[in-house]
């Protein structure tokens, strides 16, 4: 295994992968509940219905679903609606 | 899995449109007519003294609201002649179903209506609703307000004195919107087009889906394929449920009719009544089938 793909194994640090993208960090943080829960719900409607994911092409990172909104968001802002008075 | 920069946490997904602040309502016709018609039902009905409501369901464009349907506050509802808090487990399984034809439908805000003649949202609908409109997209929602209005004139056609005012056959509604921000709700104007209430047909089974939607919500979350719809009962409108099985053609089908819910076990074009005690609830009534569909192998 190269130097380079072991700092990619450990995660967390910087790397150089030598192909132009010198000096771009590569967070390998852990989502949040709120980003892992989001994501979940993309990959189950890729599954189960064919429902585009999209990906920011700067950095390869999860942009959501097209204009799909996910049940759970329906669902949440429905289940907190305050009292009306 | 993503690596790179991820979007800041907010209460619902990253979005293609860029949306600015809600420069109009748009309300189809039959949306507008859920309302008045209900309304005018409400105040004839044994609790018309108290408050009553819709949330909306939409589309959320850049710069407008598509109101496309209405979920009513449901016989389940918390209210009095000050406040209403609508049957939100009835009205989270009915997006459910009325989204399963078009999953671009988003909330779009609330309407309620005010026994006295305050054509604008109250004090206290204010402190609550600015939180709560973080969790709508562009974190802005539409609020209309619907009250009595003795000097309209009986009529059939609706009158637009203002304009984000609509006003039919002695009652009126009164449309804002507000963002976290805001100091005060915000007129908008509203408009009509020509279009469906998607929720409609749910108003003839609505009594089903409060009845059952605590437990036929949790079936849609525990599995993927249940489908939803209004069909014909026995002896009226029924609610269906159709949860899909490994092999094509094969599905368990649930019809809640009133109080009677049946149980049907669906396989190479043949349909088959199946017999559960008394009592089932529908998510346990499938799962025993299930169960003895398992067992059989």
């Amino acid at each position: 295994m190269s130097q380079q793909a072991a700092v990619v194994t450990a995660g967390w640090g910087r790397v150089s992968p030598g192909n132009g993208m010198e000096g771009k960090a590569m967070d390998f943080r852990p989502l949040n509940e709120l980003e892992r829960r989001q994501l979940i719900t993309a990959l189950r409607g890729n599954a189960d219905g064919n429902r585009v994911l999209l990906m920011d092409r700067r950095d390869t990172s999860f942009a959501g679903t097209a204009d799909d909104v996910p049940d759970e968001e329906v669902i949440n802002a429905i289940k907190s609606v305050p009292c009306h008075y | 899995m993503p690596v790179g920069p991820q979007p800041s946490p907010g209460p619902h997904h990253p979005s293609q449109t860029a949306y600015g602040r809600l420069r109009r309502v748009v309300l189809t016709d039959q949306v507008s007519r859920s309302l008045f018609a209900e309304y005018a039902a409400h105040r004839d009905s044994d609790r018309g003294a108290e408050e009553t409501g819709w949330v909306l369901l939409g589309l959320r464009e850049a710069d407008e609201a598509v109101v496309l349907a209405t979920l009513p506050a449901g016989a389940e509802r918390d209210a009095g002649e000050a406040h209403v808090r609508f049957n939100a487990d009835a009205q989270a399984l009915a997006s459910r179903i009325v989204r399963q034809a078009d999953r671009r439908l988003t909330l779009l805000g609330v309407v309620h209506t005010h026994p006295g003649r305050l054509r604008h949202p109250s004090h206290g609908d204010y402190d609550g609703d600015r939180v709560w409109v973080r969790n709508l997209r562009g974190e802005e929602g539409v609020f209309g307000i619907g009250t009595v209005c003795r000097e309209a004139q009986a009529s059939t056609v609706a009158g637009h004195p203002q304009a984000h005012v609509h006003v039919l056959d002695g009652l009126r509604f009164d449309w804002y919107t507000l963002g976290p921000q805001d100091r005060k709700y915000r007129t908008v104007p509203v408009e009509l087009t020509i279009g469906p209430d998607l929720a409609a047909p749910l108003r003839d089974v609505w009594d089903v889906v409060e009845q059952h939607a605590a437990r036929l919500d949790r079936l849609a979350r525990q599995l993927t394929r249940v489908q939803f719809d209004v069909t014909a009962g026995r002896d009226g409108p029924a609610l269906g449920v159709t949860v899909g099985l490994g092999e094509p053609g094969q599905a368990i089908r649930v019809l809640m009719e009133g109080k009677t819910v049946r149980y049907f076990y669906e396989a190479g074009g043949e349909g088959f009544q199946a017999d559960l005690p008394a009592g089932v609830a529908p998510d346990q009534g499938v799962y025993l089938l299930l169960a003895e569909l398992a067992a059989r192998g």
